[in-house]
């Protein structure tokens, strides 16, 4: 008898928690632009792993009923495209409206909540080059990873850097905010980002430079109350160290969030690692208000 | 919980003795012996527990009837009538007479009718046991006195004159033994005296069987010679294991047996010798650490002379900072814990530094394939002895720690300063008999300083030859990393009076970690960064051991320890003249503990040891006083077969958390933070059950359940946050708690443990069937999941023979995969800056899936010889992964690719052969 006990308590003991998963998910990405007409929303599924991924009807969720009240009013959306829901009517978010979602996908209630952020404008904007090329890396990983020279099998371990010459461009963007950042209004975030329209300095530009930042509004560089301003850096790389810096288009954007846009953003980075955190009950993805400038200057 | 069905079950009938009284109703006849102590334990266990004891003790009818009968015969004949057990020797009855006519309810006075008119007494030893002694006339009024005394003494090694703590001293006659404490001394109190039969045992020891008088004032001194084998050989311990000496809850560790067993990294190591036991696993990650009954690396405390030890392990925890030859003794708790020992929830590791030999001069040097080392230890003069010992290794000496590169007119000078050391040393002072100092220090440190190129490759033709891959260059990266642990102890231990042992502790232990980084991404952009955690503890600790009478042995004391937990940051991030950042962060704080605990070990029959403590501790940051109870209990049911339980509660007034976020704080430290009351310590509650059985010499079968249950973990907020950038939120404690939660883990297992000596074989058998889950509540995890390093099955086989000189060893190691999150699906999500949706995967749950099962063989063979006279020498060799499976340790994802979604493993070490040689002399 005892015997038995002890066995049972093995086995109790060696059974693993691993549930079957569902693979299919429903996908929300819906943007509301301050002082801007509601946009369509888009809903997808998700779909095996061992499945190429299409953006085709695929994966689109159709006959869905979905809405949102943009403040006091409600929108009802119709479907116009795979997976493509557009509101019936025209309609601007206001600022600071409240935003809720709802959607209602054969019998699966999907919502989500949100908020319109203030305006926000691009002020200026400074772009300052280096004079010259000087030596720089070109960083795809900083692994030490296995070379293979060919069929034979591997010659070396080498990281995923190459030396070569860069310029260095330094972006710096300047805005107002136009209210008191106290309360609620201090929770706004940032996204700013420099995006320019060349192969530029892959992992050096995101581990040692700063192409990109997420921040609280309120914790951005200031030079007097009310006026913000942030500076990046990314790099062009070229050929020689007397090579010319090719001429190229640098996007220049500002974008004022709540914090959930601010956590999926940030949540995004390692996509191999994990998923992005999402406010959306019931599903993945995104619904928030945004506030977005951007502008697009030559670089030469 | 196991004994709840017994407790339960009816007792069968059995045949009873003649008598139906009460007290009868727990005599047993030998038939049903075994049966009945099984089902009835609980019961008594419960009943003592609650106080009960005056129920079972209410005195039956006595009746005493003889006439001028032989004194033997009539103790013997009252023995059996009232299930008592009478110890006496032949020289008391021999030749001796009694006459007696009583009827009463007392054993004693009935006892003492029979002695009526000879120079003997007797007296109530513990429940249901008398002892015969000589009496003698201390004045006319108060009639015949007992003579009373005490069997004390110290117990010693008797080549190197070194104190023996944790020694058994064992008197068959009385079924009563006594543990030797630190110091080598045990005392068992108020025996009548007379002249006992004593064995005397220890791992690794020959047992001495004398015979000790015990009297007022004699103060024993036991010496025990060492086993044939040299302790660090194939020894065979478990013909000199005695089941009677097993406190409850503490496993003794075999290491000189299993330190033989192949394994990296093939030299003198002692943790890495723990893995051999059940329920005992290391850390893949680099951090390192011991997991032990399914806790963190950071909820188990290390010891070294009383002294903590923060971080016990070198080269990303390769090597551990226990060098076996250094320590005399080594006790490891698991889960449950004496009264003393506390401020960890998962186990406690005590050694204890060698005093030195006490009696002539001896060493061990040995060099192995990652260091080498040494232990030297001789007397300084008749009252002081010494040990140093010391490690390095000397990879740096191979491959030179600076190079001077040259490629056309550019010079640098690349680095490779790669080394870690420890030195440790102790000073022992006898002044007199009774007293003993002793001041044990220990530094040691792990040195990581790497200047290299950023474009560094390693050629396989010739990898070796570091010129070869390294040049001048000007976008270079440099990682200066040091970290180290000091600690320096005093201990005082003497005899205050035959009850009394005090033992004064004063510590201090540091740990020290300095990250120095430089990075030249490009030649006008560099980052600089120093970092340097600290932390200091200063401590005191009083124990006192009483014996107030053979039956208890009482252990109290108090602690005091005051912790300092420095860190500081210092870093420039400068991309262009214009855009640059400055971080400047200092964090420090400050923590007093305070403890004071008491533990009593009682052997209240023959056969049943339990140990009731509590320990009471108090954190000046506003946790509030906490009450933590100990208990343990021993049945021995045969001579081969005892029972033991334990349970108790732990807090733990620390949590080692590191930044997950920033490349340039916390990139190989660890920062340990005091409890306070924003966060909360750490709480467990851990049962165990199992026995031991050892149904012969040379056999020993132990079998153990647990459960553990841990409130007030911190768990990371996100699983998956990696160091993704240089700059994260700060080095200040809300920062980086900001980063945890407060969660709940729940671990549980079986573990089997078999060691059997046959011959000239070894065969050493370990399994466990465990759980280790987590979860966390503020994160909305309603139901617990697999614990990072979970794994349900692990078995270890080791087969090992020795034949002449040659000892040749197979073991085998299996266990479950460790957890891993599986996606299940992938999906896209667009953003307003994005030119194209980004590509995700859906981790519906961390830790849903398993790793492939870890597998791996090894081998060694050792040859022992005779380099120089005088001198023992053995060479050994081993085969790592001996079958070169590659297991897979992790496993990645890769979404981005439009094709199915492409798997990546990383894999395991392949074969790795390993040497040593060892002489002692």
């Amino acid at each position: 008898m005892r015997i038995r006990v002890w066995l049972l308590l093995v086995l109790l003991a060696s059974c693993d928690t691993v549930h079957p998963e569902d693979t299919s998910h429903i996908v929300i990405d819906a943007y509301m632009f301050a002082d801007e007409p509601v946009p369509a929303v888009r809903l997808w599924r998700s779909i095996p792993l061992s499945a190429p991924y299409p953006f085709d009807a695929a994966t689109a969720i159709d006959d869905a009923d979905v809405s949102i009240l943009v403040g006091n009013i409600p929108i009802t959306f119709v479907q116009t495209q795979p997976g493509r829901y557009s509101p019936e009517i025209s309609l601007v978010s206001p600022e600071y409206a409240p935003l809720a979602l709802h959607v209602n996908w054969q019998g699966t209630s999907i919502t989500a909540q949100s908020r319109v952020p203030p305006r926000i404008r691009i002020d200026s904007t400074s772009v300052n080059r280096s004079e010259r090329a000087v030596r720089g890396l070109i960083l795809d990983s900083l692994l030490i990873e296995p070379v293979i020279l060919d069929s034979l099998g591997v010659d070396s371990l080498r990281v995923g850097a190459e030396e070569s010459f860069v310029f260095l461009v330094e972006a710096t963007i300047h805005w107002t905010v136009s209210f008191r950042e106290v309360d609620q209004d201090s929770a706004w975030w940032v996204r700013t980002q420099l995006a320019p329209t060349l192969d530029a300095g892959g992992l050096t530009d995101e581990y040692f430079l700063r192409s990109e930042q997420v921040q609280r509004e309120h914790q951005a560089a200031t030079q007097s109350p009310g006026h913000r301003y942030w500076s990046g850096v990314y790099a062009v790389p070229v050929e020689a160290p007397d090579a010319l810096m090719p001429a190229h288009e640098l996007r220049i954007s500002l974008v004022r969030s709540p914090q959930e846009y601010a956590r999926f953003v940030a949540g995004r980075s390692s996509p191999r690692d994990r998923e992005p955190p999402t406010n959306v009950s019931g599903a993945r993805g995104i619904f928030t208000g945004l506030s977005l400038d951007s502008l697009v200057v030559l670089v030469e | 919980m196991l004994g709840l069905p017994l407790l339960l079950a009816p007792i069968p009938r059995c045949i009873d003795l003649e008598t139906t009284d009460k007290f009868k109703a727990f005599a047993f006849n030998r038939p049903c012996a075994t049966y009945r102590m099984i089902a009835r334990l609980p019961l008594v266990v419960l009943l003592m527990i609650l106080g009960a004891s005056d129920i079972l003790a209410q005195a039956p009818s006595v009746e005493v009837q003889a006439d001028n009968q032989a004194l033997q015969g009539a103790l013997e004949d009252f023995s059996r009538s009232q299930g008592i057990d009478i110890v006496y020797t032949g020289r008391q009855v021999l030749g001796r007479t009694a006459s007696c006519s009583y009827v009463g309810e007392d054993i004693e006075a009935a006892l003492n009718c029979i002695l009526n008119g000879q120079d003997l007494s007797a007296r109530r030893l513990r429940r249901r046991q008398y002892v015969i002694a000589w009496t003698e006339t201390s004045s006319a009024q108060e009639g015949p006195a007992i003579i009373m005394g005490f069997l004390r003494g110290f117990i010693r090694d008797a080549s190197s004159g070194d104190v023996l703590p944790s020694a058994h001293v064992y008197l068959p006659d009385l079924r009563l033994g006594a543990i030797s404490n630190e110091a080598g001394y045990f005392a068992l109190g108020s025996v009548p005296a007379r002249d006992y039969r004593v064995r005397i045992s220890y791992l690794g020891y020959s047992p001495v069987d004398t015979l000790l008088a015990a009297s007022r004032d004699a103060l024993q001194s036991i010496a025990l010679e060492s086993a044939p084998l040299t302790a660090d050989e194939l020894v065979v311990q478990s013909e000199r294991a005695d089941l009677q000496g097993i406190e409850p809850g503490v496993r003794h560790v075999p290491i000189g047996a299993i330190q033989m067993l192949p394994g990296l990294p093939g030299e003198s190591d002692l943790l890495q010798s723990l893995r051999w036991l059940p329920s005992v696993q290391k850390s893949s990650s680099g951090e390192g650490g011991l997991i032990i009954r399914g806790g963190q690396p950071d909820q188990n405390l290390y010891l070294i002379d009383g002294a903590p030890l923060y971080h016990p392990w070198h080269a990303f925890s390769l090597l551990s900072v226990f060098q076996t030859e250094t320590f005399r003794n080594v006790k490891l708790y698991r889960g449950t814990f004496p009264a003393e020992y506390g401020g960890r929830l998962s186990a406690v590791l005590d050694a204890e530094l060698k005093d030195g030999n006490r009696e002539h001069m001896q060493g061990v040097a040995a060099i192995g394939v990652f260091s080498g080392r040494f232990v030297l230890e001789g007397p300084l003069t008749r009252k002081v002895s010494a040990m140093v010992s010391g490690r390095r290794s000397f990879i740096d000496q191979i491959l030179g720690s600076t190079h001077p590169v040259r490629a056309g007119s550019s010079l640098d000078t690349m680095r490779t300063g790669l080394y870690l050391f420890d030195l440790s040393g102790k000073v022992t002072w006898h002044p007199k008999s009774g007293h003993r100092l002793a001041v044990s220090a220990y530094t040691g440190s792990d040195v990581f300083d790497i200047r290299l190129p950023f474009t560094i490759s390693l050629p396989f033709d010739n990898p070796l030859d570091i010129k070869s891959w390294l040049r001048p260059s000007s976008l270079v990266f440099e990682l200066d990393t040091r970290w180290s642990n000091r600690l320096i102890s005093a201990r005082y231990q003497y005899l205050r009076s035959n009850r009394l042992f005090v033992t004064t502790t004063v510590y201090r232990s540091e740990y020290r970690a300095r990250e120095q980084i430089y990075v030249r991404p490009v030649l006008s952009s560099h980052v600089t960064s120093k970092y340097n955690v600290l932390i200091k503890d200063s401590g005191i600790k009083v124990d006192m051991d009483f014996y107030p009478a053979a039956t208890h042995q009482v252990r109290a004391g108090l602690r005091m320890v005051r912790r300092n937990f420095d860190s500081n940051l210092d870093a420039l991030v400068l991309r262009t003249e214009t855009s640059y950042d400055l971080l400047d962060d200092d964090s420090e704080l400050n923590a007093f503990e305070m403890v004071a605990y008491g533990q009593d070990t009682w052997q209240p029959t023959r056969r049943l040891q339990i140990q009731p403590g509590i320990r009471l501790s108090l954190l000046d940051l506003g946790s509030g006083l906490r009450v933590s109870p100990r208990l343990g209990l021993k049945y021995q049911l045969t001579r081969k077969l005892a029972l033991r339980a334990a349970s108790g509660t732990n807090v733990q007034y620390m949590h080692r958390i590191r930044d997950r976020y920033s490349f340039l704080y916390d990139l190989m430290s660890y920062r340990w933070v005091p409890a306070s009351r924003s966060v909360k310590p750490s709480t467990s509650v851990h049962v165990s059950a199992g026995g031991m059985y050892f149904p012969w010499a040379g056999m020993q079968i132990y079998l153990d359940a647990y459960w553990q249950s841990t409130r007030g973990l911190l768990l990371p907020r996100d699983e998956y946050q990696t160091k993704d950038g240089l700059e994260g939120p700060g080095i200040a404690l809300g920062a980086l708690l900001g980063q945890y939660t407060r969660g709940d883990a729940l671990s549980y297992g079986l573990e089997a443990n078999m060691q059997m000596e046959r011959g000239r074989f070894l065969i050493w058998a370990s399994y466990t069937a465990s759980r280790s889950i987590t979860r966390a509540p503020a994160l909305g995890e309603s139901s617990y999941r697999p614990a990072r390093f979970d794994a349900p099955q692990r078995l270890q086989l080791a087969v090992q023979r020795r034949m002449g000189h040659w000892t040749v060893a197979v073991t085998g190691f299996w266990r479950s995969g460790y957890p891993v999150t599986v996606p299940v699906a992938r999906y896209a999500v667009g953003d307003p800056l994005d030119s194209a949706p980004t590509r995700f995967l859906v981790f519906p749950r961390i830790n849903n899936g398993r790793l492939p099962p870890y597998v791996r063989y090894g081998t060694s063979l050792a040859y022992e010889f005779t380099l120089f006279r005088g001198t023992k020498s053995r060479l050994q060799a081993q085969l790592y992964n001996l079958t070169i499976r590659r297991n897979i340790v992790d496993r990645f994802y890769e979404p981005q690719a439009a094709t199915p979604v492409e798997v990546r493993t990383r894999r395991g070490l392949p074969l790795i052969p390993l040497v040593e040689f060892m002489i002692r002399f």
